[in-house]
């Protein structure tokens, strides 16, 4: 497994107020890493840091083997892709077009074709993305950030406003694209689709990565109830861990 | 807005090749049209002279001076004008992502007649574009400031860029009054717009500066395309956004600040057009701001005759009659844009 993104003691701060402070966070080639943790903890913040958009007050974030203030934005795109929680959808580009629009070079229809498909957009090909519902929008820009084809992905929500048959569709997918070779940094607001599909898991708490592992480490009910402060049951449901919030 | 409206994007192919019948249809008529009627033999046998073919009748010398030195660059000045309007609305809209941005609307246009009118006073006619063209990047740029702040609201973005535009116009008032009158156009010049100062000279420096302006906007094309996702997409799929949305905004308004300094401010061209041929033939701007091209020129070449022949031997301001068309499609898009 070759480090794709190290990330260390990073720190962000406006007016001196740390947003995230001291994280460490790492991503290798085939790995799936789920970022969890309450709202407010600094999950959306370290992505932003993460993917170039914020630079560290204090820290160290290196891309590859460079520190990635030193890549422009051009060398940036090559070698990872972003999904942003924020969407846009002014102009009446089509589905297709958007999608195709992650190719940072010639357009492979047949991995265009593919990415549709994987992603339940096909039918959807010629409609104006304006137009499209919640789930559907997502499933679109996730198509168009795949199509990026990198070998780092950030994805702040990918499963925003997916129904549950989608959202399974959605993580076999980057399970099968991380077997491959890519790596994920997913940030995951559903604790029981990151148990299924991640690797491993780090979990935030106000600005700070309170538990960093795999699963037996870091989903457990004491640790979970302390930071998300509700009573939680981790429980085994045929080969799947369930997490489920107590009274 | 149905998904079915879509649907079917009538062929590009079509659709250019229509538009540049219809601009060639506009051009034959303005060269025969107007005070003197010159028949299309005599129109097109000045035509051939004047690109170096003996072919055909010789011209009568009065077809010859009307044409000639008279419409020929008149016509091709509406040309360079609408195609510049037209290309310089589209990408303007993709910049801010905002279907209701026009170039002279959002005072560009009445910004850079301040610059005209100023150039104008040291330096003739092409002191006037020179001047337009300078003040109009120094607007672009300006709005590009105010945006920052209001571009989450589309429909305040316009409203700041409506002040602007009337707070410029009143200056364009002042300049041209405290001007000397004999070397400055009057006020009706600059706020209808006319075409009717059209000669080579004035032709050829517009087509120099709106060329490389529009040369720059058709480059970004693409920028401009990943732009429509979201700044922040944009600069995920690679793009120095800062540096693309400057260099697009001081092209336009080059482009628009040197019409302005040619014929004065000529309104609704940047808008209505790349609305009608983003029905038409989709977004992509590259494709959208070169087929505006030809669907400016032909607006504009229709305004101009309008303009020359309605109320003949009296001349319209030829941005009176854009305005005309383009007024009522603007209400049309300020209601739509509501229910949306």
């Amino acid at each position: 497994m070759t480090t794709l993104l190290d990330a260390r003691s990073v720190t962000y701060a406006i007016d001196r107020i740390e947003l995230i402070a001291g994280v460490d966070f790492r991503v290798g080639s085939g790995e799936l890493v789920a970022v969890i943790g309450p709202n407010g903890a600094g999950k959306s913040t370290l992505f932003a840091v993460l993917a170039g958009d914020l630079r560290a007050t204090d820290g160290s974030v290196v891309v590859g083997e460079r520190n990635i203030d030193e890549l422009d934005f051009a060398e940036l795109a090559e070698f990872r892709a972003v999904l942003s929680q924020r969407r846009q959808a002014g102009i009446p580009f089509r589905v297709g077009e958007v999608v195709a629009m992650g190719a940072r070079h010639s357009v492979d229809s047949a991995a265009l074709h593919e990415i549709l498909e994987a992603m339940d957009v096909s039918d959807l090909v010629d409609r104006v993305v304006g137009t499209l519902s919640g789930g559907e929008h997502t499933r679109v820009e996730l198509a168009r950030v795949l199509m990026q084809n990198t070998p780092l992905l950030l994805l702040d929500e990918p499963l925003t406003a997916l129904d549950i048959a989608h959202q399974e569709l959605v993580m076999r997918h980057l399970r099968r694209r991380a077997e491959a070779g890519q790596g994920f940094a997913v940030i995951l607001h559903d604790l029981n689709a990151a148990a299924a599909y991640a690797d491993r898991f780090v979990l935030m708490n106000r600005g700070s990565v309170v538990a960093d592992g795999d699963g037996a480490a870091v989903l457990d009910s004491g640790v979970l109830a302390e930071v998300y402060r509700c009573g939680m049951r981790v429980a085994r449901v045929g080969r799947r861990t369930v997490i489920v919030p107590t009274d | 807005m149905t998904a079915g409206k879509w649907r079917v994007r009538g062929s590009r192919r079509g659709l250019v090749g229509g538009l540049a019948i219809g601009v060639l249809a506009l051009v034959a008529l303005n060269l025969g049209m107007g005070a003197v009627s010159i028949a299309p033999s005599e129109v097109l046998a000045v035509v051939f002279r004047r690109v170096g073919l003996n072919i055909g009748e010789v011209p009568s010398a009065t077809a010859d001076a009307v044409v000639g030195t008279l419409r020929l660059p008149r016509a091709l000045l509406a040309i360079t004008v609408g195609g510049g309007l037209a290309a310089a609305g589209a990408a303007l809209q993709g910049v801010f992502r905002n279907s209701l941005a026009d170039p002279q609307l959002l005072g560009i246009g009445p910004g850079a007649a301040i610059g005209a009118v100023v150039g104008a006073v040291t330096g003739g006619v092409a002191g006037a574009i020179a001047g337009g063209t300078a003040a109009g990047v120094l607007v672009a740029l300006l709005l590009r400031r105010l945006a920052r702040r209001a571009a989450a609201e589309p429909a305040r973005f316009i409203l700041v860029g409506v002040a602007l535009g009337a707070a410029l116009t009143a200056w364009v008032g002042f300049f041209v009054f405290a001007s000397d009158r004999s070397v400055v156009p009057p006020m009706e010049f600059w706020l209808l717009g006319s075409l009717s100062g059209a000669t080579w000279r004035v032709l050829g420096t517009a087509l120099v500066l709106i060329g490389v302006g529009v040369a720059v906007l058709i480059i970004n094309g693409r920028s401009l395309d990943l732009l429509s996702l979201g700044e922040i997409q944009a600069r995920h799929l690679g793009v120095d956004v800062d540096l693309i949305v400057t260099v697009v905004l001081m092209a336009v308004g080059a482009v628009t600040g040197a019409t302005v300094g040619a014929v004065g401010v000529v309104g609704f061209v940047g808008l209505v057009v790349p609305h009608v041929v983003r029905r038409a033939a989709g977004p992509s701007h590259r494709f959208l701001m070169a087929a505006s091209i030809l669907g400016g020129a032909g607006f504009v070449l229709a305004a101009d005759l309008a303009a020359r022949t309605l109320l003949s031997p009296v001349e319209i301001g030829v941005g009176l009659l854009t305005a005309l068309a383009g007024g009522p499609f603007f209400l049309f898009l300020l209601r739509r844009a509501r229910l949306a």
